[in-house]
């Protein structure tokens, strides 16, 4: 049941990412730029995650839903562009492994990152010394929203040093 | 493959599609696992993934041309395993469990001031060295070689992919878990978190 229920808590969040990595593809097709998209998923990731760390066992369902929607909008107008960033810098031959560097990133964050989660959480938990009620676990789980706005905030500064490219032939041509 | 396939400029829209059915597969799939598993039996959670692998393979066999080919790099096949670099996957896979598994286990299953936790940090800090060392060593031909790791842009690129790739994850992971906490109230107002209580058997 547990797998279940979380699926379907997670739902406006997929739906989210789902639904903005589309309207991030057109509009990085459209426009030509993806470095303002990977600023807007930032923000949108520490917003989120801000606004999340009110939330607790008495809060509307809807602003829990409005704050997972601003993080589909986070995950999903960004981590593409990442992608992208290494088929326009690197030259041709080197493009597979900067595809491969980028999986790697991101799969490596999500598996440091929820280690160190997990850890921050527990900390969290050892600190109730009133017993494990729902109010101390979701304090606990408010740590890890304050981990995820440290994550936001790291990943809008590694973007300082990615420049402004378009990905348009005639605009790559006058660079 | 997309990156043969479709021009630059209009990657961004495949890739969002994939992208896309790839989180609703991740989704649906615990769905899916947990109906399967309940239904009939565990094992049919993987005898279900066959099907479509096969019609995967049949696509791109009849669908996709490859078309690019590495200009001048020896072909034979003794030089492409060598150039596989298995000494620097092997010494990354043992850097990263000594990093993971200390996180994991601190202040859980072991103390932080724990010999086992202090002895896997430490064993982390000497095999990212050894393993920075070889890949200096090897050069051009490392796992992750200077023209690419030394592009600004890349680190730029692969330091947000970690952060964004972590944060997200965090995300879905705790908010699903806050959710399944919350729903368990019992005296809670019947307009909080209702699509919870309709899920929440005895």
């Amino acid at each position: 049941m547990s797998a279940l229920r979380s699926g379907i808590y997670t739902i406006p969040m997929v739906a989210g990412f789902v639904a903005f990595s589309l309207i991030a593809g057109f509009g990085v097709s459209y426009t030509g730029y993806y470095l303002p998209f990977m600023y807007l998923g930032s923000s949108a990731l520490i917003a989120g995650s801000a606004l999340l760390t009110t939330i607790n066992p008495a809060s509307r369902t809807a602003s829990v839903l409005g704050y997972e929607i601003l993080i589909g909008l986070g995950g999903g107008a960004g981590i593409q562009q990442a992608y992208l960033v290494a088929q326009v810098v690197l030259s041709t031959p080197d493009v597979a492994i900067g595809l491969a560097i980028i999986v790697l990133a991101q799969t490596l964050g999500g598996t440091v990152l929820l280690s160190v989660a997990s850890s921050a959480l527990n900390d969290g938990l050892g600190n109730a010394e009133s017993g494990h009620n729902v109010s101390s676990i979701s304090a606990a789980i408010v740590n890890t929203y304050y981990l995820a706005i440290a994550g936001g905030v790291c990943s809008i500064l590694s973007l300082l040093l990615i420049k402004l490219r378009s990905i348009k032939p005639d605009a790559k041509a006058s660079n | 493959m997309l990156a043969h396939a479709v021009p630059l400029e209009r990657r961004p829209i495949f890739s969002a599609i994939i992208d896309g059915g790839y989180s609703v597969a991740s989704s649906c799939g615990p769905l899916l696992g947990g109906a399967i598993t309940s239904r009939l039996s565990w094992r049919w959670c993987f005898l279900v993934n066959t099907p479509p692998g096969a019609l995967c393979v049949l696509a791109i066999f009849l669908a996709y041309e490859d078309r690019y080919i590495p200009a001048g790099r020896s072909d034979r096949l003794t030089a492409q395993i060598a150039r596989l670099d298995l000494v620097a996957t092997l010494l990354f896979a043992i850097t990263v469990t000594c990093l993971v598994l200390p996180l994991q286990w601190g202040g859980s299953t072991f103390q932080w001031s724990s010999a086992q936790v202090i002895v896997l940090f430490v064993l982390f800090g000497v095999f990212l060295a050894i393993f920075v060392a070889h890949q200096l060593w090897r050069g051009d031909a490392a796992m992750l070689p200077p023209r690419i790791g030394q592009n600004k842009e890349m680190i730029g690129a692969a330091v947000y992919a970690f952060f964004v790739g972590g944060t997200a994850n965090i995300l879905e992971y705790y908010v699903s878990n806050m959710c399944t906490q919350i729903s368990k109230v019992a005296n809670r107002p019947p307009h909080r978190f209702h699509y919870g209580s309709r899920m929440s058997g005895p």
